[in-house]
């Protein structure tokens, strides 16, 4: 008999996909939640109340190996999951890590525009590098405002970073307009808030 | 005399109160049952602040366990978790 795997296919998806939801918010994600970033994230796709929760996840190609994928979630959502991911970091550690926190807190607490409850938010956006080039970006970019308008929105939301050309060319394209820009020059962050009103 | 858990319990209402008074809204119902998210009096600092606050006033080091964050974000289950969590030792234990 051969070897039992006691890994959940919901596991084995993650770490599939771990590295690219990692990647897409990682200015962020590494300053938050440092070194162990990818550890803390592995165990909030676990969570259903997590912004970056697999049950979010929409995968374009075979789950095997898919081509890319995003997580989008509404505002009234993202209020939520994004109060309960922090109280999960809050408690992820001693008194002396609290206070890290809560130093990295004060200092991000303007960093993202608030999201309207009406509002469709693209959290995570990614392709693999591999397949780039081809087209999936539009490709995913439809399947997310369509899940918009199936949920019955026709506010989209997201953020960026103001590095990302590439990605901010791909938004232009689909109507986003930038909103906001905001840094916090003391640790690299800087980002671009867009949004885009399309009718379904 | 008011045991331990009751005192962490006023701590938490009194601090609800406090917010809400603040933020010129209602107190909302206080309960056990009560999730401090879902109040929308602590956003994600709020938090912070209010596990560092009972961590300061009860000289604790708050261990909620295996909880996960919709578990500790009850007030009944913070409260208990506080009252089981270890003491640390003083400044002046260190010494």
């Amino acid at each position: 008999m051969g070897p039992v795997s006691t890994t959940s296919l919901s596991e084995q998806l993650i770490l599939k996909i771990l590295p690219f939801v990692h990647e897409a918010g990682s200015a962020y994600f590494d300053f938050l939640l440092g070194a162990d970033a990818a550890a803390v994230l592995s165990r909030w796709m676990l969570r259903s109340s997590s912004e970056v929760s697999i049950e979010r996840v929409t995968l374009l190609g075979e789950p095997s190996d898919p081509v890319g994928g995003f997580i989008a979630l509404s505002g009234a959502e993202l209020s939520k999951c994004r109060q309960m991911d922090m109280a999960a970091l809050t408690m992820s550690g001693n008194r002396s890590r609290r206070e890290e926190v809560a130093k990295r807190l004060e200092l991000t607490r303007n960093l993202f525009s608030p999201v309207e409850a009406n509002e469709f938010y693209l959290s995570k956006f990614w392709i693999d590098e591999k397949h780039r080039g081809a087209g999936h970006g539009r490709r995913l970019m439809k399947s997310y405002i369509s899940a918009g308008h199936a949920r019955g929105l026709t506010r989209f939301f997201l953020d960026v970073s103001a590095q990302n050309e590439p990605a901010i060319r791909v938004y232009r394209s689909f109507g986003f307009k930038e909103i906001r820009e905001s840094k916090v020059p003391e640790v690299g962050l800087h980002y671009i808030a867009m949004a885009a009103d399309i009718a379904s | 005399m008011q045991s331990r858990a009751d005192q962490i319990r006023e701590f938490i209402h009194e601090r609800i109160r406090k917010v809400a008074s603040a933020n010129r809204q209602p107190a909302p119902e206080l309960h056990d049952d009560l999730n401090l998210v879902e109040t929308g009096l602590f956003d994600s600092l709020g938090f912070v602040h209010l596990i560092s606050g009972i961590e300061k006033e009860f000289n604790i080091e708050l261990d909620t366990g295996d909880l996960g964050p919709e578990e500790f974000t009850l007030v009944g289950n913070l409260v208990r978790a506080a009252a089981e969590s270890p003491a640390v030792a003083s400044e002046t234990d260190k010494k």
